[in-house]
């Protein structure tokens, strides 16, 4: 006998979850088709240089070896395979590009966490305007909205925002990576350690409250007012405003802001927006300006925004409305053949019956709690339940 | 929805009780909770889950609950990425090398060490500049120089007692431990304002009994 068990951290999908899933998927593509995103599909295996600059966040990858001995992954991320594309395939730029598929990370063993997750995305890339965000933010609306997604919570930040404030206020790079990591860590009681020696500092108020700087907008917003900040991040808070004010005005959302965690990647060089809702255990939605993407593949910089999209939290959700699995059945004979194919078409809910016979077939309507119907000699519909 | 706090049941449990009632939160429930591993408080407010240390994390981990209340030596083991954002200063006590009076870590060859702490027994030896063989164990850990499964032991040790009794020596001091307070980090987004408000009445707490504890060291009355 073989092994039926699956590798750690993989599962078979079936079922209403899978339906589920490609009735998601279907939905999501639409919307992004009707507003012309180009699809791009990129192989499940990269080599291992593609990824050189993404954070696993102690997270490991799947690792094979080519025919010539060079490591070869199953792709952690969906974002820097559209990076590796692009530099590729000498694409006219700008444009918008949207993707689907799976990645795959290691996760510590037996943790109840899966390897294998699906992630839907957009990447605009060569737009350095700031409505490359607009449009992004707008697309979170608009999905929000068709997923039936209730009370979104849009959080805004930026991934320049602490180096600012550090450049100001040290120019110790250790420290001022110590001080970070604390931040993002929100590991309090080795933070406040770190930012003692500034007590005596006009920036230190900030520091004091700096842990604590997210949540609705206008909380935020007046903390910020009481404290004094120092100019380039003074200048990049108001550009984080200035889109707050904006996304403001879009419907069934709330914004929030935070400027005391890190960007979702090193790559990130501007505005980050993460989704999430209550009692939900991650983002939904996460992106931002990353105009550094194609650093590693290019000499030529493009300036590009993007954003994943989790679809299998997404498809956790209640929110989506799937049709009822059962359909009543249709007993045949074979010679029947030319009669079904016109009834199915009249009825396309109907699901025919496979059994061998008009006894099996009315057990198996019994057991499924569907009706069961056969065709007259006119081939027409009857009830043969 | 009362705030889910995942809490190390036995020594921290007893520990953290006290502080927890004298920020003002009604611990009758828990101190009557027999077999019981699920205790809302009577206000409703905060739902205990009383888990094994290791747990905590995996609940934490999982958004299974809001806040778990741990020890620092399992956050570090760990690799905690959730929000760290309290000491309390309770169940204080400290990593050692400890061994029997032969041991040399200066003797050349590769030593072995017994240790329920791979990971911080890695990087303490890491930051010495020395490859050592660690074997996981996982209770008694003094046991192991003393049968000659390893030459040396990295473990957690209070007054250093059970050291003594078992005629093992401290050759170096590692980290300091203590009880922290931990937020998941998805949970301090959606419930911010109940996770930051039950930090800062225990942090008040918490301060007080150091000045209290200090005042007593000096003779204060």
């Amino acid at each position: 006998m073989h092994k039926v068990n699956l590798p750690l951290g993989t599962r078979d999908e079936f079922g209403i979850r899978a339906r589920r899933k490609t009735k998601l998927i279907n939905l999501i593509e639409e919307e992004l088709q009707a507003r012309h995103y180009m699809k791009v599909a990129t192989p499940l295996l990269e080599y291992q240089e593609v990824f050189a600059d993404f954070d696993l966040k102690q997270l490991r990858t799947y690792q094979l070896l080519d025919h010539n001995n060079e490591t070869v992954v199953l792709r952690p991320d969906l974002t820097l395979p559209i990076a590796r594309f692009l530099s590729a395939n000498n694409l006219k730029l700008p444009q918008k590009f949207y993707y689907v598929g799976d990645h795959f990370k290691i996760a510590p063993p037996l943790s109840g966490r899966y390897n294998q997750l699906t992630q839907a995305g957009v990447e605009m890339v060569g737009y350095a305007s700031n409505k490359a965000e607009c449009e992004c933010l707008l697309l979170i609306n608009r999905l929000s909205h068709c997923l039936r997604l209730n009370k979104i919570q849009l959080e805004l930040g930026d991934a320049r925002f602490a180096d600012s404030v550090l450049a100001a206020i040290t120019s110790n790079e250790k420290l001022k990576t110590q001080i970070k990591e604390a931040l993002y860590q929100k590991n309090l009681p080795h933070y406040q350690q770190l930012i003692a020696p500034f007590a005596s500092q006009a920036v230190a108020p900030f520091l004091k409250i700096w842990p604590r700087l997210f949540g609705s907008f206008e909380q935020v917003y007046q903390q910020l007012t009481a404290v004094e900040l120092p100019d380039a991040a003074n200048e990049i808070f108001r550009e984080i405003t200035q889109f707050a004010v904006w996304a403001q005005k879009l419907p069934d959302q709330q914004i929030m802001l935070d400027l005391s965690t890190a960007p979702p990647q090193a790559y990130y060089t501007g505005l980050t927006f993460k989704v999430f809702m209550q009692d939900i255990p991650d983002y939904l939605f996460s992106g931002g300006r990353y105009d550094k993407l194609l650093k590693n593949f290019q000499a030529q910089l493009e300036p590009a925004v993007g954003m994943g999209i989790d679809i299998d939290l997404l498809v956790d959700q209640k929110t989506l409305i799937t049709t009822d699995e059962k359909h009543d059945l249709l007993f045949f004979e074979p010679e029947q053949l030319a009669q079904v194919a016109k009834i199915c078409q009249t009825y396309p809910e109907l699901e025919l019956s496979l059994a061998d016979d008009l006894r099996h077939a009315q057990r198996n309507a019994r057991n499924s709690q569907v009706k069961l119907y056969r065709l007259t000699a006119k081939g027409e519909l009857e009830d043969a339940t | 929805m009362p705030l889910k706090i995942a809490l190390t049941k036995g020594r921290v449990e007893r520990q953290v009780l006290p502080l927890l009632e004298a920020a003002g939160i009604d611990c009758s429930l828990l101190k009557q909770k027999n077999r019981k591993l699920i205790i809302n408080t009577s206000d409703g407010n905060f739902q205990f889950i009383l888990a094994k240390g290791p747990d905590v994390t995996t609940y934490l981990n999982a958004g299974a609950v809001d806040v778990g209340i741990v020890g620092s030596d399992i956050l570090t083991e760990q690799r905690n990425q959730q929000a760290e954002l309290l000491d309390l200063q309770v169940g204080c006590c400290q990593f050692v090398l400890a061994s029997t009076n032969n041991f040399n870590l200066n003797q050349p060859g590769r030593k072995v060490i017994g240790t329920k702490y791979p990971l911080i027994t890695q990087r303490y030896f890491e930051t010495l500049g020395r490859d050592v063989e660690i074997i996981k164990i996982e209770g008694s850990v003094e046991l192991a120089p003393l049968i000659g499964l390893a030459d040396a032991i990295v473990d957690i040790t209070e007054t250093g007692s059970t050291l003594r009794e078992n005629n093992l020596y401290v050759y170096d001091y590692l980290d300091l431990v203590s009880t922290r307070l931990v937020a998941n980090r998805m949970s301090l987004k959606q419930h911010a304002a109940e996770i930051f408000t039950l930090v800062d009445q225990l942090a008040e707490v918490v301060q007080l009994t150091t000045d209290q504890r200090q005042n007593q060291g000096s003779g204060v009355k």
